[in-house]
């Protein structure tokens, strides 16, 4: 039971590498895009269908990542009201920060992981410049429902949350945010994400 | 003359009743004809597992309004719920609304997470980032169906 639920984890942490990449061309069909830019990342990080080595694949990943992913849309979401108690330096640290901590969590947890199956569903177009994507991911005989989120900012799509199996991303870390920031403050709240991303550096 | 003085006794006595009639009806059927003190959304779910007109809506655990409407959308098969806000709450457009119980076979209520986007929203206007009622059937039966292949 230990192994899939490290199992799970791991996918969950793979699909959080997935968020950060699609900054996606405003004319194109933005699920042709999501597919595309998670198809590039599954080939980096499972390459001959096994993820062997997922750390050394990262630098390349987060480079891939950071060419055309704006993190602080993402960033901003997760600490909700809190984004304004922040300094601007602090924003800044935060920001930073934040994609550290996306990228890191759940490296060491892929290695030795089989490469999943995506099924793709429908777009369902929400309104202005706002669409949700359904997938599904097949792993070991599971499934779990997958559901990403997109705005076009500035003529690009960025994915500003991801749904998996009904618990939102952004919704998860934006309680656990403003939890610390209440209980101890701005600076505190930084210095403990710079203590979680350290330790985990040097865990890795 | 005796009479009339009589009737008009009646009459008013009648209606007093039927104001003290419609004021309990208001005051326990909690209706409101003056919308001066709330204001309304919309959050879109894909599923909204039972809850009812009526429900709570709350903000860090405290109850702030309550749900007017829910209804299907008969083309997207998506949730549509309304519901009541106090007026000078303002929230931003990237609120996320979700789906609790309160306690493990309680009543469900919606949590409003307030967002930092800067963009307030208007009376009417539409919460999309929402986390629909994950129910714990579902949840046994993944847990029974995983158990299996272990």
């Amino acid at each position: 039971m230990k192994n899939r639920k490290m199992s799970l984890h791991a996918l969950l942490g793979f699909l959080v590498l997935a968020l950060g990449a699609p900054a996606l061309r405003a004319e194109s069909d933005p699920l042709v895009l999501l597919r595309d830019t998670v198809d590039t990342i599954v080939e980096r990080l499972f390459p001959d269908g096994v993820a062997a080595d997922p750390a050394s694949a990262m630098p390349e990943v987060r480079r891939l990542v950071e060419e055309r992913f704006d993190f602080s849309v993402i960033s901003r979401r997760a600490i909700g009201r809190g984004w304004n108690r922040l300094s601007e330096a602090q924003q800044v640290r935060y920001t930073t920060l934040f994609a550290d901590l996306l990228m890191h969590t759940y490296t060491d947890r892929l290695t030795g992981l089989r490469r999943p199956q995506f099924e793709w569903g429908g777009v369902q177009e929400l309104g202005r410049d706002r669409v949700e994507i359904d997938s599904t991911i097949l792993y070991e005989g599971e499934r779990y429902a997958v559901v990403y989120r997109l705005v076009r900012m500035g003529g690009d799509w960025q994915v500003y949350d991801l749904v998996i199996e009904g618990v939102s991303l952004v919704g998860n870390f934006r309680s656990q945010f403003t939890s610390v920031l209440d209980r101890r403050g701005p600076e505190a709240f930084i210095q403990t994400l710079e203590d979680r991303v350290a330790a985990q550096k040097a865990g890795s | 003359m005796r009479k009339l003085k009589i009737e008009t006794l009646v009459g008013l006595f009648v209606l007093v009743g039927l104001v003290a009639i419609a004021y309990l009806s208001i005051k326990i059927g909690g209706a409101r004809f003056f919308g001066g003190d709330h204001y309304e959304l919309q959050a879109r779910f894909t599923n909204v597992g039972g809850l009812n007109r009526g429900a709570d809506v709350r903000i860090g655990g405290v109850s702030i309004g309550q749900v007017t409407e829910v209804r299907l959308d008969h083309e997207t098969f998506a949730a549509m719920v309304r519901f009541r806000v106090p007026v000078g709450l303002e929230l931003e457009d990237d609120t996320i609304a979700s789906i609790r119980t309160s306690g493990l076979i309680g009543d469900r209520f919606i949590s409003l997470s307030p967002g930092g986007s800067g963009i307030v929203l208007a009376p009417g206007d539409i919460l999309f980032d929402t986390e629909s009622a994950i129910e714990l059937e579902s949840l046994i039966s993944r847990f029974a169906f995983g158990s299996v292949e272990d």
